[in-house]
């Protein structure tokens, strides 16, 4: 019942005025909704503009080669001149755009070099693969164009296009596994997420080491409550904080924003727990070697900012080079990732016992660590 | 004069006494420009792609010298099809491609038959190995239909990569051609950095004032014999000296530690600083004019610098719609004009120097006119 007090208190005394709601719960939802607005829907299709020229069947054949491209979508651009085209590309109201040569035809029988264009804005990764399709089809096409080329004017065209068929047809090809992609702006979410929760640790325990320095903690070991029940108080309040922020957060998201990250409330909870665990831990831990309170606020931001860019809270960790991966694996955040990750794909709880079991285990090392805080006599040298 | 200096020479020593603070103003930035400029190396990443090769057919050998050619992958091998899926769980691989065993036997058979893709995390990197990889399946299905036909003559013709066969002309049209223009990560986020870590060096001097106003220890500055504007102007040049000296370390530890490339021109480099420094200060002054406590001003510039340097591209190079935004803050133009000094582009550099000049001009004036407020005694 004590702890229940003293946990109350402290959720009043961080969220209890105007300024504390604003920095702790609506800065969050607004950064995070912010996120979703700008990131969200993604992945963008791209708009590909096909200006085919060719006078002969070829063209056509390529533009039916190249539909169905994942996240690519083709229009037949007929009535553009090219000058028109490259403005509009120029302009980025189209994403790229592809001319067929007037004479792409007549030159894959001569087996000339005819090129095709490819017209693009800037170089990006999905219009370079773009472009390693286009060299494919072509060169199939440059290939059996010119195998068939002996052949007369008429036949010509009609064997190709069987050719084609039965390229088609034939049984060989690849399937994809459904892997269940997580969308990088959900990624993008639960770092935010995990930062706030970072944040508002680092207050709670801010709170505490408050307590300790002006020596309101002695005054609290006075009051007929034991030493436990205190160091339990203070615990709750930091996770009774945290849970408030997460429920607010999913729940905007979720019911205003419209936006699912694919994970049930309470799963989500979970494994935000477990982080929160590990969060407070990292912050009494960080308490317990500051020599000057006022420093607290500057020793955070050295150990939260990089940890959470190198636990992959703001892009994905498969982006980053070797080296940077496996020390990803040092920091909390990253796991906290992983395991919202796996249950979007679908994990039970029992099979997210490691990298919550880890969270758990940084939680108890630095807890352990950072317990000297919760020392009423304990003074930090001015 | 004399009480100019005197002013300046304490503030510095307030501030380099401060070993934490010093350690956050110069470590942090050096610290989150080695993680940012190494972590998002965008360009010229390989798709890791994670082989089973389950077929010891004739076309196995063809499949080996085929990915080995690509350039655009970097391919290992596991030994099962559980090993691929462990690589693409565990993120040790962008991609996974499963090859059946019997492979070369259904295609020579004329059978169907078909690999298995395991697409990774990122959708770019998904779409590159999809491309080179189902390159190979329609090169081979060609390659079958034409020798069925029997006018190429020769059956085993196997895929293989040949010389670029110059099919496709491509044309880059934007003058910026890719996210970041001609820059790397590492340089486009140095200027990012640096930037926003200069405003953070040039508000501590301004907003201690308002602290020493509520402690009225302004007052007894103003009471000594020198002249209140002589202190405050000193202590002013001390935190202005900081901050330089905050620039000039971080340019020259990523130069060196990091190689970074700043660019020949150093005088214009020097020259961006210095105003950065200055419309950094003068907004300072703007907002602690603006604010009741130290607390308060504090907050709400750090806020400011953070949603500045986020709309100016700092922190996520495309950010969207907000681009539009980007050139009513200061960051644009300062790092603006640092990015081209980087690349070399004098003009473009001047133009950009010119905008972080007016601004700052500006706000040195709004600076000037609200000074009053923040040293007001009563």
């Amino acid at each position: 019942m004590n702890s229940i007090i003293i946990a109350w208190m402290m959720v009043r005394r961080t969220i209890g005025k105007p300024k504390g709601v604003l920095l702790y719960i609506i800065l969050p939802v607004i950064v995070i909704s912010v996120i979703i607005g700008l990131f969200h829907p993604e992945p963008s299709i791209k708009q590909v503009i096909l200006l085919n020229n060719d006078k002969g069947e070829l063209g056509q054949q390529l533009s039916a080669s190249l539909g169905g491209l994942e996240g690519i979508e083709l229009a037949a651009g007929a009535d553009l001149t090219a000058e028109q085209l490259r403005a509009l590309v120029e302009s980025g109201k189209a994403d790229a755009g592809i001319i067929v040569p007037e004479d792409y035809t007549a030159s894959l029988y001569a087996r000339q070099a005819e090129p095709l264009q490819l017209l693009r804005a800037k170089e990006e990764l999905w219009n370079v693969s773009l472009a390693v399709k286009l060299e494919a089809q072509d060169g199939m096409l440059r290939k059996l164009a010119a195998a068939a080329a002996a052949q007369g004017s008429a036949e010509r065209d009609a064997t190709v296009r069987g050719w084609l068929e039965e390229i088609q047809g034939s049984g060989i090809g690849y399937v994809k596994e459904q892997s269940g992609q997580v969308l990088d702006v959900t990624i993008m979410v639960i770092g935010m997420m995990l930062l706030f929760v970072m944040l508002l640790a680092n207050q709670s325990i801010l709170t505490v080491v408050q307590d300790r320095e002006q020596r309101t903690m002695q005054r609290m070991f006075t009051a007929p409550v034991g030493a436990g029940e205190i160091a339990l108080g203070n615990f709750l309040g930091s996770v009774l904080l945290g849970t408030m922020q997460q429920v607010l957060i999913l729940l905007t998201t979720r019911y205003l924003l419209g936006f699912d990250i694919g994970v049930s409330l309470p799963r989500m909870l979970l494994v935000m727990e477990c982080f929160l665990l590990s969060a407070v831990g990292i912050a009494t831990a960080v308490a317990a070697v500051v020599k000057n309170i006022s420093n607290f606020g500057y020793v955070n931001n050295l150990v939260v900012s990089p940890t959470c860019i190198l636990g992959g809270c703001f892009w994905p960790v498969a982006l980053m080079p070797e080296f940077m991966q496996k020390l990803s694996g040092f920091t909390p955040q990253r796991w906290a990732i992983i395991a919202l990750e796996e249950s979007i794909r679908g994990a039970t709880v029992y099979e997210l016992a490691l990298p919550l079991g880890i969270l758990l285990l940084f939680a108890f090392v630095l807890l352990g660590f950072g317990a000297t805080v919760l020392q009423p006599a304990r003074e930090a040298s001015r | 004069m004399r009480y100019l200096f005197v002013s300046c020479y304490y503030e510095l020593k307030r501030i380099l006494r401060n070993r934490l603070s010093l350690l956050l103003l110069l470590g942090l930035p050096l610290l989150l420009i080695f993680l940012i400029g190494n972590g998002l190396q965008l360009a010229d990443a390989k798709v890791r792609t994670v082989v089973y090769l389950a077929d010891d057919g004739p076309l196995a050998a063809s499949v080996r010298s085929y990915l080995e050619e690509q350039e655009r992958l970097s391919v290992h091998y596991a030994d099962s099809a559980a090993g691929v899926e462990q690589q693409m769980n565990r993120q040790n691989a962008d991609y996974g491609v499963m090859i059946p065993a019997g492979f070369s036997r259904s295609v020579l058979a004329g059978e169907s038959v078909q690999w298995t893709f395991y697409p990774g995390q990122l959708s770019t990197r998904n779409m590159t190995a999809e491309a080179v990889l189902s390159g190979y399946l329609d090169t081979l299905k060609q390659q079958l239909v034409l020798s069925s036909t029997a006018l190429s003559g020769q059956a085993t013709a196997l895929p293989h990569n040949e010389g670029s066969t110059e099919g496709v002309r491509i044309a880059t049209l934007a003058s910026n051609a890719s996210e970041l223009g001609t820059l790397s990560t590492l340089q486009y986020y140095s200027a990012a950095y640096m930037i926003m870590f200069l405003f953070y060096s040039s508000m501590g001097t301004i907003f201690r004032l308002l602290q020493e106003r509520d402690q009225r220890t302004l007052h007894r500055l103003a009471a000594m014999p020198s002249p209140l504007g002589a202190v405050v102007a000193g202590k002013a040049l001390g935190m202005l000296l900081f901050a330089a000296f905050q620039a000039v370390i971080v340019v020259l530890a990523s130069h060196y530690l990091y190689g970074v490339d700043w660019g020949g021109d150093s005088l214009r480099l020097g020259v961006v600083i210095v105003l950065t420094i200055a419309s950094a200060v003068a907004l300072a002054v703007v907002v602690a004019s603006l604010s009741k406590s130290a607390k308060t001003a504090e907050t709400l510039y750090t806020l400011l610098v953070v949603v500045m340097t986020f709309v100016s591209g700092g922190m996520i190079a495309d950010v969207g719609l907000l681009a539009a935004a980007g050139p009513f803050t200061i960051n644009y133009w300062s790092s603006g004009s640092i990015r081209m000094l980087m690349s070399g582009d004098a003009a473009g550099a001047a133009d950009m120097l010119g905008g972080l000049a007016c601004i700052t001009g500006v706000l040195l004036v709004l600076a000037f006119w609200r000074m009053r407020k923040v040293v007001s005694l009563t």
